[in-house]
């Protein structure tokens, strides 16, 4: 089995076009699950069009107060680093989308007063398209425990496939980390602008945190335009694949098609940067 | 009563931290007495997650039953409500002296959360 996680830093630059493409062409050499762990706006589904074959909710233990037991000294206020649960004079109150599931209130109380609620952050979905299997986190909106449902929806499927790709989200905050510390592979996808590169740097040194190998793909490339190829040079960093800027690809992108379905020469382009990917793994 | 201001230190003359949870103090005067004291609040402006749930509880715990600001969220309003502290946003800029004078004369208005 070997893992790739698609990242990038900033958002529009081609994750899931990168991500959606490489799983299309590895169902042809093996088994491929594609997670689509941008929870806070899932959008591979639309590239695999099939029903959803089951989803399933996800729950997170948030505390509840025995109005009748608690003597509100506050223990349960002291140990909460996220100050979900405020103790008052003669109120103890929680906040659930502050807590964190940590269980210290509810282990710490003397007077036993806290026992175990559930809070739903979100659901996972499954469905299967061919050789390929699609799972995809989706978090309630409002919900902030991004982290807590990417870990889930990484370990919800029971049997192993050939291959998995990870669809990251974009950022370089907690979320991305739990999406891609465990990787064999991350692919860093970019642009060349000077905001791509802002955060293809940020990335960068995310990354070098983690100690895990990786390699840049520049998106919607441009003749004549060397922005990251100086900046990948300057840091030793290997450029996997490039992606012309082209309209052709943008429109059948944009109509929900799986570009290396349409354009044999982008499909050739995926073989490779997969076949890349492989050596590098090695 | 004691009267609570976000403030950015501990002088009548400092202005008024219009942020609340993240506020730099709490210059608290009680109006009987118009004895003052000053709260830090370095421990929520620089806490991660929950300063205004963590802020509202150092009020109620200080005794107070007025807290003039800015603007208060609503998980911090929700535990200022449930302690009887009674808010007054809105202050905008003015030295903490300023806002003492308007709150005194009434011409602050009360918030509800």
């Amino acid at each position: 089995m070997m893992k790739i996680a698609v990242a990038s830093g900033k958002g529009g630059t081609g994750k899931t076009f990168i991500s959606t493409n490489l799983a299309y062409i590895a169902a042809d050499q093996g088994s491929v699950h594609l997670f689509d762990l941008d929870v806070e706006e899932p959008n591979a589904h639309l590239f695999f069009p099939e029903r959803v074959r089951d989803s399933r909710a996800v729950r997170r233990m948030i505390p509840i107060v025995n109005a009748e037991i608690c003597d509100h000294k506050g223990i349960c206020t002291q140990v909460c680093e996220y100050h979900a649960i405020i103790s008052l004079a003669t109120t103890t109150m929680v906040f659930p989308e502050l807590c964190h599931s940590c269980y210290g209130c509810l282990e710490l109380c003397p007077t036993r007063a806290i026992s175990e609620g559930f809070k739903e952050i979100g659901k996972i979905h499954r469905s299967d398209t061919g050789g390929l299997h699609l799972i995809t986190g989706e978090l309630k909106v409002g919900e902030s425990a991004a982290p807590s449902l990417i870990s889930e929806t990484k370990t919800s499927v029971p049997q192993e496939a050939q291959i998995n790709i990870y669809d990251a989200p974009p950022g370089t905050s907690c979320p991305v980390i739990e999406a891609v510390k465990d990787m064999d592979y991350i692919i860093l996808v970019t642009e060349p602008t000077p905001f791509g590169l802002h955060d293809l740097d940020l990335m960068v040194q995310t990354i070098n945190q983690i100690d895990r190998p990786y390699g840049v793909v520049v998106n919607k490339s441009q003749a004549g335009n060397n922005l990251i190829e100086s900046y990948c040079t300057e840091h030793g960093i290997e450029i996997i694949a490039r992606f012309a800027q082209d309209i052709n690809i943008a429109r059948a992108y944009a109509q929900g098609k799986i570009v290396s379905a349409v354009f044999p020469e982008i499909r050739t382009r995926f073989e490779t940067l997969l076949q890349r990917i492989r050596e590098r793994m090695i | 009563m004691k009267v609570a201001f976000t403030a950015y230190g501990n002088s009548w003359n400092e202005q008024i931290d219009i942020r609340f949870g993240r506020a730099k103090g709490f210059f608290i005067v009680d109006s009987e007495t118009e004895e003052t004291e000053y709260l830090d609040n370095r421990v929520n402006l620089e806490a991660q997650h929950g300063a205004g749930t963590s802020s509202a509880q150092m009020i109620a715990n200080a005794g107070v039953s007025a807290l003039v600001t800015g603007k208060v969220g609503p998980k911090a309003g929700s535990v200022l409500k449930t302690a009887g502290v009674k808010v007054y946003g809105g202050i905008g800029y003015a030295s903490i002296k300023e806002a003492y004078d308007k709150f005194k004369k009434g011409l602050l208005i009360e918030q509800d959360y």
